[in-house]
């Protein structure tokens, strides 16, 4: 049987779990951007409570924020993937589960050799409760008979109290779990396929599972096939080695609009090692950078204009630098002063693994690996010491502007020895 | 009779990143060198001596005077393991009252107290419905000489 774990709140709770005094708190974790603007990520029951949403921006809520003293705290990706690691590491030394792997930061996937329902019960329960000491971070578990099947029910452990964080779904309560289950939660289905199933009279996860296979095949693509074939407990979808993206993309609304070129090029610069960054961490390499830039649609009484630029290498890069400088030279390409400008963003195409990298005759082959030395330090140090510790020239170094009363400081306790807990 | 020294020392290893591959070693023609993986002793590596279980292990700082009489004193570095169950016989990290506290939990008579190692400082017993959570069990002590 497929176990699925999934964390609870995952970015709030890493922050919570090493901060004795924030526990039963209202905790929330967003993207804060430049000008302390950015939308809610995670956040805790507790904040929930007080009617926050995820995706609530947090200059809307502030007042919410600041009345109710709920701790805000910058995402700070790297230690929720050292807490995820962690995670990863601790089940897979536990022994009993084959094939464990992690399919996000927060969802992790294996197998139970068994499937004896009291016994797979006993188990996952064993393991969330082994995880949750260790980690701090609370997990839902849901066992069945395939992946997707697997997240049906762990959606039923998250939501139903009864089931204490753990719910087995064995063959015969496939079609029960499906009639309560709604069906843009199904995975595969999503938000974008669940208005055309309702148009063809499919409005329920039941309703999709009896629809013979062949009518799944007109309304969806062989996606839909696959979830559908999965939820009849058929094994279809794989989750070893995620695709490589084609493209990766990075880009931000602005709080504040800005005309200024030097402002712009260093938002363009953070989201340029942004995605130079994801462009390593995936083992690929680039031929092309495009830069876009856009005012506010909403302002219709200001100017409007949009654009992009694309910027070629000769040779396919995933150096910092040279895709910084490619950025850049795209936005000077295409900035127009006088205007205010909203939106802006970097994203990267012709994306190749970078094990065939096609040597370009006039480049310097000692040169490319310094480059490749470089980044690998430029990775560890960042790894280490949080994103903002190495920086570019041309980024900005501007602190978010904090009118949030109880804006945190997001510490990496287990990566910065100048950071660890204190104990009295 | 030989004397034997007052300390034995060890090889230590200060580099415990994943083993580098044997194909960076130059091939030599001619006579074998008889260093071969079965005759090579590993230095001792601190990592796994001092850690245990790495994905459940913190390193914590100690601040304050509440352990001395442990022989932990204000600045020592502790290797925290929350994969172990707190006994009598071990000091604890808790999540206690809204603070980290490093403590020695004793039960006695269904009530639990939690003591610290400083004559100053009085056991602390716990309220009836008070919540006691351990965030681990210290394993080692790494305190600084010189």
């Amino acid at each position: 049987m497929i176990l699925h774990i999934d964390c609870n709140t995952f970015y709030a709770s890493c922050e919570v779990a090493l901060r004795p005094d924030l526990q039963g708190k209202p905790v929330v974790v967003a993207n804060c951007n430049e000008a302390g603007g950015g939308i809610i990520l995670a956040l805790t029951k507790e904040a929930k409570a007080l009617g926050l949403k995820r995706g609530n921006p947090v200059f809307k809520v502030a007042k919410t924020l600041n009345d109710n003293n709920v701790a805000v705290f910058p995402a700070n990706l790297p230690k929720y993937v050292d807490f995820s690691r962690r995670l990863m590491q601790i089940v897979r030394d536990m022994d009993i589960v084959q094939n464990f792997q992690q399919y996000s930061v927060d969802e992790f996937f294996g197998e139970l050799p068994t499937d004896d329902k009291a016994q797979l019960r006993e188990t996952a329960l064993k393991i969330k409760q082994h995880v949750e000491q260790c980690t701090g971070i609370p997990v839902s578990c849901g066992v069945s008979l395939t992946y997707t099947l697997g997240k049906v029910a762990t959606w039923y452990a998250k939501h139903y109290k009864g089931y204490n964080g753990v719910c087995v779904l064995p063959k015969d309560k496939i079609e029960i779990a499906l009639e309560q289950f709604p069906i843009e939660e199904v995975w595969g289905i999503g938000r974008r396929s669940a208005p055309k199933l309702q148009s063809v009279g499919v409005a329920t996860a039941l309703q999709f599972y009896n629809a013979p296979e062949s009518h799944i095949r007109r309304w969806l693509n062989i996606n839909g096939v696959r979830t559908w074939k999965e939820l009849h407990g058929i094994p279809s979808i794989s989750i070893e080695n995620p695709e490589r993206q084609q493209s990766i993309c990075h880009s931000r609304t602005f709080t504040y609009m800005t005309d200024s070129l030097d402002t712009l090029r260093s938002y363009i610069s953070d989201y340029a090692v942004a995605v130079a960054r994801k462009l390593r961490a995936q083992h690929s390499v680039c031929l092309a950078v495009s830069t876009f830039l856009s005012t506010n649609p909403f302002r219709e009484d200001l100017e409007q204009y949009g654009n992009f630029a694309t910027t070629k290498f000769s040779m396919a890069t995933a150096d910092t630098r040279a895709i910084c400088n490619a950025a850049i030279s795209a936005l000077e390409e295409i900035y127009r002063p006088g205007l205010q400008y909203k939106k802006a963003g970097v994203y990267l195409s012709n994306i190749a693994s970078d094990e065939n990298i096609q040597f370009d005759l006039f480049e310097d082959t000692a040169k490319v690996e310094k480059s490749n030395k470089l980044m690998a330090a430029l990775d560890s140090l960042t790894d280490k010491y949080g994103m903002d510790s190495v920086k570019l020239a041309s980024q900005s170094f501007a602190k978010p502007q904090l009118y949030l009363t109880n804006f945190q400081q997001s510490l990496n306790q287990t990566s910065n020895i100048n950071d660890v807990i204190t104990v009295k | 009779m030989k004397k034997q020294p007052p300390f034995e020392f060890f090889p230590l290893a200060t580099d415990t990143k994943p083993s580098v591959p044997m194909s960076d070693v130059p091939v030599h023609a001619g006579f074998p060198c008889p260093v071969d993986d079965a005759y090579m002793q590993q230095p001792i590596d601190l990592n796994k001596l001092l850690i245990t279980h790495q994905a459940a292990s913190y390193i914590v700082r100690v601040k304050g005077d509440s352990m001395i009489e442990e022989g932990i004193d204000e600045g020592d570095l502790l290797v925290v393991d929350r994969d172990l169950l707190p006994t009598e016989k071990t000091l604890s990290v808790c999540m206690f009252r809204g603070e980290f506290a490093l403590k020695r939990i004793v039960q006695s008579e269904g009530r639990v107290s939690l003591m610290a190692g400083n004559k100053k400082y009085k056991p602390i017993e716990l309220a009836e419905d008070e919540e006691l959570k351990v965030f681990g069990v210290v394993r080692w002590v790494i305190k600084k000489k010189y």
